[in-house]
């Protein structure tokens, strides 16, 4: 995640990289808080683990790349080839509902294979593949790798106004990722308040100094160049609400991901009210 | 030679001891941690009803299997010629000596995801990657085969003249017959790990397909069954296939 509140908020931060990296550190109480995917969460939550989602964070930062003009629609992308990362992921649900709502049988009409960001990176970069639904920042590193090797990668679809399209809902947003506290009583609600009101004071300077903020990021993530987190933060949608504030646009959108979804990718079933944390 | 007596009974009351002690073992930490990170036996075995009496596992397993064999049949087919080839002929050995040695060394899960961008996610890139990493194991044990050839047998073929076709029936193939069998099994086993690997990371259906869907979506309880059946197909092809070719293998072994 793009942000470090360097103040006197005490904060250790602890990447991870896999699902099961991010279950690890749960159950074996190494954190106490942590950046996930949404889906992710629910599944956390269905399973019993003592959790509560505090914000979603980001919102609908998905894209399709590709070094060609000629997609300018979800139905173009018939009979082409496209990676996504990680099968059953988020990535991978919201794009396939985007697909099957647009009349793009996702097994037939067009061939997805799953490949991890450096490859797909890797692959677009030399032309060995055209089309690709990443998120950010990882478009933004696509991007500038590949330019280095004279591609120019463009964002030729954007999965959240392709949403808009698909439900009719010119304000539809994709709750995508956010902050969950575990254990919370024992962290305690000021904690988690001192957070939130520190992570959004955060998110908004990063937002108005995408220049400034590239070189801190990098220094903390060095995976994560500087030129890519300034291009990302105009893509990435970074704005966090209280996930009580938005349970119901987040249910709602669920609802309507569950039409194409299995009921496993999302843990069984929706969440209930205990699920949000409540500042 | 075996030096201490065997008593088949006693082994095997010895294995199934390790097998107890691996689900006691097993009891008691999915008693200590969730059964998302550790489920229990029980809940492993209901797992495993539900995904057999759904269909799921019948399905998956056809789908892998004809996968597996049809890798295996291609890999076992021109490893086996290539070998013959080489073995015949000593500077085709040498030249295709880099290529088997690149494949040996390679990282399978490299040539996964090469695979997958050639010929996308499926049976396909499945049967490729099998065929291409069960070549060599097939190639150079054909060789070996060869080399394991008493050289006075080849000389006297020489100095008689022999024809070629007499010279295959009887010094090539019973020279190459025991390492061909060897390579076979060795063969089977790898293939059944390289269809696993290739499913994991680029099938929409498959056993090992299976096993990365129930990991992403945290359902540990059908990961544990996934394993189990596997560990099933293991056991029963090493009994049914690998140690009856094995036996026979020994048969055609020269004595030294």
């Amino acid at each position: 995640m793009a942000e470090n509140p360097a103040d006197d908020l005490t904060l250790e931060i602890k990447p991870w990289q896999k699902g099961d990296q991010l279950l690890a550190m749960i159950t074996s109480n190494e954190v106490n808080m942590s950046a996930t995917p949404i889906t992710n969460a629910f599944m956390l939550y269905n399973k019993g683990i003592d959790i509560q989602l505090v914000n979603v964070a980001v919102w609908g930062m998905l894209y399709v790349l590709s070094p060609e003009d000629s997609v300018q629609s979800v139905a173009d992308l018939k009979g082409k080839q496209v990676s996504v990362t990680g099968q059953g992921g988020i990535h991978d649900l919201v794009f396939r509902h985007l697909l099957i709502q647009n009349g793009v049988d996702p097994d037939k009409d067009l061939e997805i294979i799953y490949l991890d960001l450096p490859e797909a990176s890797a692959k677009l970069a030399t032309g060995e593949l055209k089309y690709a639904v990443l998120n950010e920042p990882n478009s933004s590193m696509a991007t500038l790798n590949a330019r280095k090797g004279g591609v120019e990668l463009k964002r030729v679809l954007d999965l959240q106004e392709e949403w808009q399209k698909v439900t009719g809902q010119e304000k539809a947003r994709i709750p995508q990722a956010g902050f969950v506290v575990l254990n919370s009583e024992q962290l305690g609600k000021n904690a988690v308040a001192k957070f939130q009101e520190r992570f959004s004071a955060a998110t908004e300077w990063v937002n108005n100094n995408p220049a400034e903020a590239g070189p801190i990021v990098e220094k903390h993530f060095e995976w994560m160049k500087a030129p890519a987190v300034e291009q990302s933060l105009q893509y990435a949608r970074l704005n966090p609400e209280w996930a009580a504030d938005c349970q119901e646009e987040i249910e709602a959108f669920f609802t309507e991901l569950s039409k194409t979804a299995p009921p496993e990718a999302l843990g069984g079933k929706l969440p209930d009210a205990e699920f949000y944390f409540q500042p | 030679m075996q030096n201490s007596i065997s008593n088949p009974k006693k082994d095997l009351a010895y294995k199934l001891l390790g097998v107890l002690l691996i689900i006691l073992f097993w009891q008691l930490l999915s008693m200590r941690y969730l059964s998302v990170l550790v489920p229990s036996p029980a809940e492993t075995l209901s797992a495993m009803k539900q995904l057999l009496l759904s269909g799921e596992i019948t399905r998956n397993l056809r789908v892998s299997f004809e996968r597996q064999f049809t890798g295996l049949l291609l890999g076992v087919m021109i490893g086996t010629a290539t070998g013959l080839l080489a073995g015949l002929k000593r500077s085709l050995e040498l030249m295709m000596n880099p290529l088997v040695k690149c494949l040996m060394t390679i990282p399978a899960v490299i040539f996964v995801v090469m695979a997958m961008v050639w010929f996308g996610m499926g049976s396909v890139m499945a049967v490729f990657v099998v065929a291409l990493l069960v070549f060599p194991i097939m190639h150079i044990n054909v060789v070996e085969g060869f080399k394991s050839i008493d050289s006075n047998y080849l000389q006297m073929a020489r100095v008689y003249r022999v024809p070629l076709k007499i010279r295959f029936q009887k010094i090539y193939l019973p020279g190459v017959m025991h390492s061909f069998l060897a390579g076979i099994s060795l063969a089977v086993a790898s293939s059944i790990r390289l269809t696993i690997m290739a499913e994991l990371l680029g099938a929409r259906e498959g056993m090992g397909q299976k096993i990365a869907i129930s990991r992403s979506y945290l359902q540990t309880d059908h990961l544990f069954a996934w394993v189990l059946v596997l560990i099933f197909i293991v056991f029963a092809l090493d009994w049914l296939f690998i140690r009856p070719v094995n036996r026979l293998a020994n048969r055609w072994k020269v004595p030294d």
